[in-house]
Order: C-alpha cells, then sequence, then structure tokens
C-alpha cells in the first residue's frame, strides 16, 4: 500500500493537497468558513488555496456560523459540492441546526430525492491550552445524528484519503482534525489515493489485547503498545478511521482474537464513542470476551485551562498501559 | 377591492395568464379544505397548518417563477408546494405519510418538498430554510444559471438569527434571493407587533437590500412586483426583500379553534369578506370580462371534485413498506 | 446455536398458555413453518409454528401443563448433533440434581417439571447412560483438591455465582469442564479463558471418580538409589541446576515415562531455598532449568516434591492426601519416599513411578533418553 520511499507530509498540509487537489478536479467544489481566504485559517492549513482557486470558490465568511453553514446546505442541495470551514469544534453548538435538522435529514425526509453533498471540516482535541470553550471533541454529538457521517483521521495519511472521500460522497460528512496533529509528519504517497469511508484499519497486529484508538489516541495506543511489548504483551491497534459508518466488523474479529479490548477516544467518556463500541462489543462479541470491555475517554469535565489541570483530563499511554496490564491480570474492574 | 392592474390590461393575450392565477388559487384552498377535514376526521395523522387565506402570496410569486428556479417553504408550506407546480394525489399521499407521496410518506405536511418543481422543501423550524435559499442562490450565481431563490417564511422567522446571518451574506454576494416575509400578523398566538420591534422591512434595509412591502391580498399586485424582481435578481441585481400584507384564516394549526384570546371573530370576519383573495379577483375577472361568475364556478368544481378523487385515491393508497423505514438515511445505500 | 422456544404471547391479556399437544418430538427434524404444538388461550386454541428450521432437541413442558409466557417450553438445535448435545445436558443435569436444566443467563424462568426427563432426546450412537457432570464438590480429579477450600466456600460473590470471563466460560462449556470444580483445585477468580484451557479433560477427572471403597487416605512406598552417577550428571551441566529442580526432572520422566501425561506441574520444596513450580521440567534441559523455561504458572500441582537430601532430618509423613515425594540422602544413595492416596494414584501405579525414579537415579541414560 504504501510504497517505499514515501515523502513525509503534515497532516495540514496533507489536508490542504486533498482539497487542492479535489478542486482542480471538480469546478462545483467551493470552500466557505471564516478567515480561509488569504489568512488561510489560524491554522495555516489552507493557506495558498484562494491564491489558486480565487475568492469565488474560496469565501470568506462573516462569523455567521449557522449562516454560512445553512447557504452550504443549500448549494448542496442545488448541485454544489461545498466544504464547510468551521473554526474550531466547539463551534458545532452553533450550526446544530443547520448540521442536525437540515442536512443530515434531508435526503430521508424528502424521500431520498434530495441530496445534501457536504463536507463540514472542523477541528477537536485538548492540551493546547484554550480552555472550555476551543478545546472539546464533540464528534460524538454528530454521530448520534441519522444521516450525518463522522470521519477521525489520526495521521496525515487518514487525512488527506479520507477528505478527499468525503468530498466525493454524496452525503454530509463531518470530519474532525486534531489540531494537536496539524503539524505532525506521516508517510503520505504522491499519487492520488483515497481511503474509504467505514473501513477501519489495523494499525499494528497483536495477540493478547485490543485497542480501538480513534484521531489522536492513536498515538496514545501505539505508545502504550511499545511498553507493553517490552513486557512481552503484544497489543493490536485498530483504528476506526470513521465512526459513522463504523466498521465493526473489524473490530469484532480483533476482540474475538485476543479476548481483551479497551475503547480510547477523547470525547468525554459518558454517553460517548467508547461507551457505543464498547456496547457493540458486547452484545457481539460478549462470548469471546475474557475480560470486561475497558474504555478511555476524556474526563467529564468542562476542559481547564491550568496545564496542571488540563493534562488530567485526557488519555495518556501510561493510564493505557495500566489499564491493559488490570485488563490482562483478569482484575475484575466492575461489578465483582 | 384594490386589484391594481390598470383597467383595460386585461386582454386576450393575458386572459390565460389571469385565468391561471384564479386556477392556482382555488387549487390552494380546494387543497386545504380538504386536508383541514381530513385532520379534522380523524384520517390525517400528525399536525398540520392551514394557508387559506395567503394564497395571493404563493401564487403571485410562484407565477413569475420558472420550474428550474427554486423556493424553500415553511410549516404552512401547501400553498407554495401546489403554487410551485405539485400535484394533489401526490400532496395528499405525503399527508396521510402514502407511498406514493412527494418524500414517500417520510415528510408529510411539514417537509413536503417538490424537487421536480424546484422545491426545495417546507422546513419545519421556523426560519431554518433561510440558508437553504441563500445557498440555492449561491450555487446560481456560482455556475451562472439565471436561476433564482425564492425563500418564503413568516413574520415569526423575524426572531431568527439565522435569517440576518444569510441576508448579510446574500447583499455582500449579490445573490440572486427574494426574501419574501409573509407577514399574516401572528406568529404562532402572538400578534407581530409584539415581538418584532421597529419597522420589518428596516432589518433588511440595514444590510442595504431593497426592500418592498405589498398587499399579500392582491394577486395581480404580488404578480406585478415578483415579475419585476425575478427578473432583476436574474441580471444580478439581488437580492430583494418583500414583506407581503395577507392573513391566515384559521388557527396557527388545524385545532387551534378557541383563539379569541390573541385575535377577534370580528377581525376574521373582516379579513374573509373583505380581503379574499380568489374572491376578490374573481370579481375582478368578471368585471374585465375576462371571464363569467358562471365559468369561474365551473372552474371551482372541477377543481373540488379534481381534489376530492385525489383524496379518496391517498385513502386507498398503501403505506411504505416497513423496508422503507431504514432507506434513503444515506444516499444509495438503504440501510444506515 | 440452540433456539429456546418461548411460551408465546397469544393474547393482549394473556399470561399464561395451557400446552392442549405437541406435533413435534424430540430429536425430529422441524421447519420454521412446521406446526410445532398447539396452545390453547383464554381465546381458543391456537397452532404454534416452530419459527425456525433445525432439530427439537427437547421439550421441556408437557401437553396438559400451563406455563407462563415467556418461560422456555422447548430447544430447537440446528443440527441433530447440537441436538444430542443439549439433551445430553438435560439428562445431565437433570441426574445430578433432579433440577431442570438451566441455561447460562437464564433469568427467572420458573422451572420446567422433572418430568421432561424422560422425553429428552436419547443418543443414537448407543452411549445413552450419561455419566453425571462433575459438580461443585466433586474432587478435581488428581489428588490435589484438598489444597484448596471446598468449592461450595469458594463459590465467590454475595450471588454465590462463579465469576469467570464469557470467553472462559465459553470453553468450559465445550468442553465439559465444570467450574466450580476449577475453583475447588485452585483456580483464581475471574476464571479467564488460559485456566480453562489448561485444565486437564473431565475423562481425567473421571479417573478419579470414587469406583471402590477407599484402601487409605495416605498409602506409602520406599526406595533406595545409588546417587554417584546423577551426581555426575549434575556436575556437568553448565549451569549446574539446584539438585531439587533436576530431581523434579527426574520425576517427570519417570512419571510420563510410567503413566504419560500431557503436562506436569511439579511444587519443590528444600531447605534452605524458596519453594520452586515447575511446569514439565523433563523437557527442558538439565542447564536451563534454572531459568524461565520451565516455571509454572497457577494451577494445582500434580506431584510435591520435598527435597531434604543435606539435611539432618530422617523421615517425613505428609498429612495430606496428595501425592508427594521426599527424598533424603545418606552420603551414598536417596531415599525415596512415595506418599499417595490410592483412589487417584492405583498402587500398582505409584510403585510403578517409584520404581522408575529409582532406575533413573541409579542410570540417568534412561533419563537423558
Amino acid at each position: 500500500m504504501r510504497g517505499p520511499p514515501m515523502r513525509e507530509l503534515t497532516l495540514s498540509k496533507a489536508v490542504n493537497e486533498a482539497i487542492a487537489e479535489e478542486m482542480r478536479r471538480d469546478p462545483s467544489i467551493i470552500l466557505m468558513g471564516e478567515d480561509v481566504a488569504e489568512a488561510g485559517t489560524p491554522f495555516k492549513v489552507l493557506s495558498g488555496l484562494v491564491e489558486e482557486f480565487g475568492p469565488e470558490r474560496i469565501l470568506d465568511t462573516p462569523i455567521s456560523e449557522p449562516g454560512f453553514t445553512g447557504i452550504a446546505v443549500g448549494a448542496a442541495m442545488t448541485g454544489m459540492r461545498p466544504i464547510v470551514d468551521l473554526m474550531f469544534g466547539d463551534f458545532l453548538f452553533l450550526v446544530m441546526d443547520q448540521l442536525c435538522n437540515q442536512a443530515a435529514k434531508t435526503h430521508y425526509m424528502s424521500g431520498g430525492k434530495l441530496s445534501v453533498p457536504m463536507v463540514l471540516r472542523t477541528n477537536m482535541g485538548a492540551t493546547r491550552r484554550s480552555a472550555a470553550q476551543h478545546s472539546q471533541s464533540l464528534h460524538a454529538l454528530v454521530a448520534h445524528i441519522p444521516g450525518l457521517k463522522v470521519a477521525m483521521p489520526s495521521s496525515a495519511y487518514e487525512a488527506k484519503g479520507l477528505l478527499k472521500s468525503a468530498i466525493r460522497d454524496a452525503d454530509p460528512v463531518v470530519i474532525f482534525e486534531d489540531k494537536l496533529m496539524y503539524q505532525d509528519k506521516a508517510p503520505v504517497p504522491e499519487e492520488e489515493y483515497l481511503l474509504p469511508l467505514g473501513k477501519a484499519e489495523i494499525l499494528r497486529e497483536g495477540r493478547d489485547i485490543s485497542f480501538v484508538a480513534t484521531s489522536s489516541m492513536r498515538q496514545v495506543a501505539e505508545a502504550a503498545a511499545a511498553r507493553l511489548a517490552e513486557d512481552g504483551v503484544s497489543a493490536e491497534i485498530i483504528d476506526p478511521r470513521t465512526i459513522v459508518p463504523l466498521d465493526e466488523e473489524t473490530i469484532l474479529a480483533s476482540v474475538r482474537k485476543t479476548g481483551r479490548v479497551i475503547v480510547i477516544d477523547e470525547g468525554h467518556q459518558s454517553f460517548g464513542v467508547t461507551a457505543e463500541i464498547a456496547a457493540r462489543i458486547a452484545e457481539k462479541a460478549f462470548y469471546h470476551l475474557d475480560a470486561p470491555v475497558g474504555r478511555m475517554g476524556a474526563m467529564d469535565v468542562p476542559i481547564p485551562f491550568s496545564p496542571a489541570l488540563e493534562d488530567l483530563t485526557v488519555p495518556t499511554p501510561e493510564r493505557l498501559v495500566e489499564r491493559a496490564m488490570a485488563s490482562l491480570r483478569g482484575e475484575p474492574v466492575h461489578g465483582a | 377591492m384594490t386589484l391594481t392592474d390598470a383597467p383595460g390590461a386585461a386582454n386576450a393575450k393575458n386572459a390565460e395568464r389571469y385565468l391561471r392565477l384564479y386556477r392556482q388559487m382555488t387549487k390552494i384552498r380546494a387543497f386545504e379544505d380538504n386536508a383541514n377535514a381530513l385532520y379534522l376526521s380523524g384520517k390525517m395523522p400528525g399536525l398540520t397548518h392551514m394557508y387559506s387565506g395567503q394564497e395571493a402570496v404563493a401564487v403571485g410569486i410562484c407565477e413569475a417563477l420558472e420550474t428550474r428556479d427554486k423556493i424553500t417553504s415553511t410549516h404552512r408550506g401547501h400553498g407554495h408546494c401546489v403554487a410551485k407546480g405539485a400535484a394533489f394525489k401526490e400532496m395528499f399521499c405525503e399527508l396521510l405519510g402514502k407511498a406514493e407521496g412527494y418524500c414517500r410518506g417520510k415528510g408529510g405536511s411539514m417537509h413536503i418538498a417538490d424537487q421536480a418543481n424546484g422545491n426545495l422543501g417546507a422546513n419545519a423550524i421556523v426560519g431554518g430554510s433561510a440558508g437553504i435559499a441563500t445557498g440555492a442562490g449561491l450555487t446560481a450565481k456560482r455556475l451562472g444559471t439565471g436561476d433564482v431563490a425564492v425563500c418564503f417564511f413568516g413574520d415569526g422567522a423575524l426572531g431568527q438569527g439565522l435569517l440576518y446571518e444569510v441576508m448579510n451574506m446574500a447583499a455582500l454576494w449579490s445573490l440572486p434571493v427574494i426574501y419574501a416575509c409573509e407577514n399574516n400578523l401572528y406568529g404562532e398566538y402572538t400578534k407581530v407587533e409584539e415581538m418584532a420591534a421597529g419597522a420589518l422591512t428596516a432589518r433588511a434595509a440595514a444590510f442595504g437590500i431593497e426592500t418592498h412591502t405589498v398587499d399579500g391580498q392582491d394577486v395581480l399586485a404580488v404578480n406585478r412586483l415578483a415579475e419585476s424582481l425575478v427578473a432583476r435578481a436574474r441580471r444580478g441585481e439581488g437580492p430583494f426583500f418583500v414583506v407581503l400584507e395577507t392573513y391566515r384564516y384559521h388557527g396557527h394549526h388545524v385545532g387551534d379553534i378557541n383563539r379569541e384570546y390573541y385575535r377577534s371573530k370580528a377581525e376574521e370576519a373582516e379579513w374573509k369578506s373583505g380581503r379574499d383573495p380568489i374572491t376578490n379577483f374573481g370579481k375582478w375577472l368578471v368585471a374585465e370580462k375576462i371571464a363569467t361568475a358562471e365559468e369561474l364556478d365551473g372552474i371551482g368544481e372541477a377543481i373540488r371534485a379534481e381534489a376530492e378523487a385525489a383524496v379518496e385515491y391517498a385513502l386507498a393508497a398503501p403505506y411504505p413498506g416497513a423496508e422503507e423505514v431504514a432507506m434513503h438515511i444515506y444516499a444509495g445505500s438503504a440501510h444506515a | 446455536m440452540a433456539h429456546d422456544v418461548l411460551m408465546p404471547q397469544l393474547g393482549m391479556a394473556q399470561d399464561a398458555g395451557l400446552i392442549v399437544a405437541w406435533h413435534k418430538g424430540p430429536g425430529d427434524p422441524v421447519a420454521a413453518d412446521d406446526v410445532l404444538m398447539e396452545v390453547e388461550t383464554d381465546k381458543a386454541t391456537m397452532e404454534v409454528p416452530a419459527g425456525r428450521d433445525g432439530v427439537l432437541a427437547t421439550i421441556r413442558a408437557a401437553a396438559g401443563e400451563e406455563v407462563p409466557v415467556g418461560n422456555v417450553i422447548a430447544v430447537i438445535a440446528a443440527d441433530a448433533a447440537e441436538a444430542e448435545r443439549v439433551a445430553g445436558e438435560v439428562a445431565a443435569a437433570s441426574a445430578n440434581d433432579g433440577d431442570a436444566p438451566v441455561e447460562a443467563g437464564a433469568t427467572s424462568a420458573s422451572p420446567a417439571p422433572a418430568a421432561v426427563d424422560a422425553i429428552a432426546v436419547a443418543r443414537t450412537e448407543g452411549a445413552t447412560a450419561e455419566a453425571p457432570r462433575p459438580t461443585g464438590a466433586s474432587p478435581s480429579g488428581n489428588g490435589t483438591a484438598d489444597i484448596a477450600a471446598p468449592a461450595a466456600d469458594k463459590g465467590a460473590g454475595p450471588t454465590g455465582r462463579i465469576l469467570a470471563t464469557p470467553k472462559a466460560r465459553r470453553l468450559a462449556e465445550a468442553r465439559g469442564i465444570d467450574l466450580a470444580a476449577l475453583v475447588g483445585s485452585g483456580a483464581r477468580e475471574p476464571i479467564l479463558y488460559r485456566a480453562v484451557a489448561d485444565a486437564p479433560d473431565p475423562g481425567e477427572a473421571s479417573i478419579a471418580a470414587p469406583v471402590a471403597t477407599p484402601i487409605a487416605a495416605s498409602s506409602a512406598l520406599e526406595a533406595l538409589a545409588e546417587r554417584s552417577a546423577f551426581d555426575a550428571l549434575l556436575a556437568e551441566a553448565d549451569p549446574a541446576p539446584t539438585r531439587a529442580a533436576a530431581l523434579a526432572a527426574f520425576l517427570a520422566g519417570a512419571w510420563r515415562g510410567s503413566r504419560g501425561a500431557d503436562s506436569l506441574r511439579i511444587a519443590v520444596q528444600t531447605l534452605g531455598a524458596p519453594p520452586l513450580r515447575l511446569t514439565d521440567p523433563d523437557r527442558v534441559p538439565l542447564s536451563r532449568l534454572g531459568g524461565d523455561d520451565a516455571a509454572a504458572g497457577d494451577g494445582a500441582p500434580d506431584i510435591s516434591l520435598f527435597d531434604l537430601t543435606e539435611s539432618r532430618l530422617a523421615s517425613y509423613r505428609p498429612a495430606a492426601s496428595g501425592t508427594s515425594l521426599t527424598l533424603l540422602g545418606d552420603g551414598t544413595a536417596f531415599r525415596l519416599l512415595l506418599a499417595f492416596d490410592e483412589r487417584t494414584l492405583p498402587l500398582s501405579e505409584a510403585a510403578h513411578l517409584l520404581d522408575e525414579l529409582a532406575r533413573r537415579i541409579e542410570d540417568p541414560i534412561r533419563q537423558l533418553l
């Protein structure tokens, strides 16, 4: 797949490339959001696009998130393929009606006659010292709404391949990029490639325990797996890549093999992605479990500003190693 | 009677156009009379909002549009749907949740959409379609189609921030959108003066949008204004904002019977007897010798018979199969 | 997967149904649309289809009985083989405690009457007399049950339910291993998959089942063995293992040579060194006995070895009824004392074992081959 030798790109550049390639291919694609043109967004993800595609296709909007999201819905329904840039994932709360009542339901409510082929790109991730309104990981909120697809790239490679698929998809897709990974590099092929929505990837094969890790939690899982390997424990890592649709089969197959699993996701733990995946495992692979399904999410607190506090709220490799060892020792976590 | 086409304007060339205005308004009234009866007799599920009394607005505007032009509609949307060219059978089927409905029974009264005729759908969120209509305008401008989008909304939607966000962008980007504010004097159960401060048109004027106010009971006045604005919007002179002064004959929804606490029966009687758009336009047609009273009666009879036949058809039509419940969530796949 | 047939809800206010007649019997193949039985409710008598294809494995409520809605009244298996297994379990469970079979995870369904025993499907292979499955109170089979408290006391948790992971339970069911017996033999709760996988087959357990009146709780045999050849062998190994570990390897070799075994765990004790547990030490080169290659995990030992050769001690009589070997030294020979329970290790086998061990010590080539 990833043939050697391969150049390395930052996640930020991979996103930029995906958009540029798709916009060259399809003139119906437009991009809109706050400071997306000359400014190229605060994270400089979109730098250079307006120079190539002009202000007619890279639209700087007023600070009106519901407004430009709604306009994107209408444009998508009538023949465009808009990419909406939502500067921070926290602003999802502002656009909920347009995203969840309009974009998500239009295809269904119209009996399949209308479609909303749009992409909403936004971000997630704490530990950037941005406090409670610029640090949330709200993908579970969106994943709860039928009609939306939700992608969570775990590196530059996934970011590019998933975004290109999302742009070509006939449904509204929300992509969460972890803003702490924008400068992280990963091998990205020169040649064009797409990663399908709804297909998980086994990032590391293992025997003793499975980690299902979304987005940047992949890095946590990889660090933990490396440490466990020193003790002879072999951990398998699954990156779901998209949580809607969710590649249940790959996850279940891994759990059936190892008998143990911990789900790691940066959303708040309660009522979130870890709960959903854990429940599906319990429903569909129960008789293969040799330990309770473990899960690690962000603490159920608003993200605090102080670095001393913020770092406590997210899963870490150390805590994951502890949880994995407890699982391997057969320590009953609950209900014993 | 304030019909505003100059005496003598009704020549033979225009006769068919005038009769069509009459027929379309009569169709809306007949549709609503039947829908009301269906609901009250317990044959129609859910909730519904009658358009009766406001026919001149929908017909006056939609008769100025071509099929390819787009409209967005509201929870009080049957009138817009009929005026944009929808057929009785598919509409009644939709209202009754039948498989042959425009949305295969998945939308119902509040979400009826008719893509083939450019109706992007009714919307059960007050003001919720403002973004969609504006997005349709953006598409028209980007693709250079010359299409126009009309956003129908009631005075109640003036309370929604989304409207101001998208009007701002429509003005910034000179989009071909006509914001049609149907002021029927009440937002749900409350007078407009109690909810909207200042002049209604001043809201749009603040964005530099050209505004108009017109008698929404005078189909000729509405139609003439609409013809002019649509033509100008096609030339890139949009957007426009129009307040159409009108009146809803029924309560907020079918079943809103005891409404004296917010409006008097005398007021209702005055609008119905003195300002009915169909009656007055009929008198004008007779006075202009375009049709005789008997001919108009004949038109009414034929349309009522057509509506009743459509109701009978819809009542007997099959519901969608259970397999459809999980269809149309995502494009191209039957299941979630 | 076997499918439970439940008493169906056939009327709005119905809370039980009377089984009028069964149209199929145990062992009959059924199709989903076949009429399985007739049920009478307050309204009428209705013919109830099987609902799925398979083989009717067992009927749990006889005609004439009134059964609450939702209770299991029959089990349809996927095929004949599964039907036999299900029926076998029914028979075994019934024989054990006279109670109706209760599935893992069964909730409050009231027990079906014992009368259904008679209509459990008969095995076609002729093995009609089912051996009772081991229950929580049975010994674990290799003479080590005494080292753990009785299972009844260990039935962990306030519910008395044995804690085991779903994967472990599934394997235990497939292998016919009784979890209570595992706990009784010292397995830690929650029981994990590995503990079940490592457990001996229940067939081995049946060897331990009392077939005759016990002769004695603890019998003893004694042997003498020249030790010079053994000592020379030990001195050549580099690094040299402890004598106790090497003796354990010889003991394992003798056990396997005289009685056979898949896997052997030996508990080793000496004076002045921490106790040691080894698995199959005879399969590891002597020079590596000190490493992890033969280290044993948890689990009860098959035999205990007590090396007292460098001490002033002259004798040892174990109180427990397991199998234990004590070595005493007088300079040129080892004195080997084997204590064993004839219920688990018959005299003839014990004698062969001890004799073989003594021969191997005197002539280590027997061990190395």
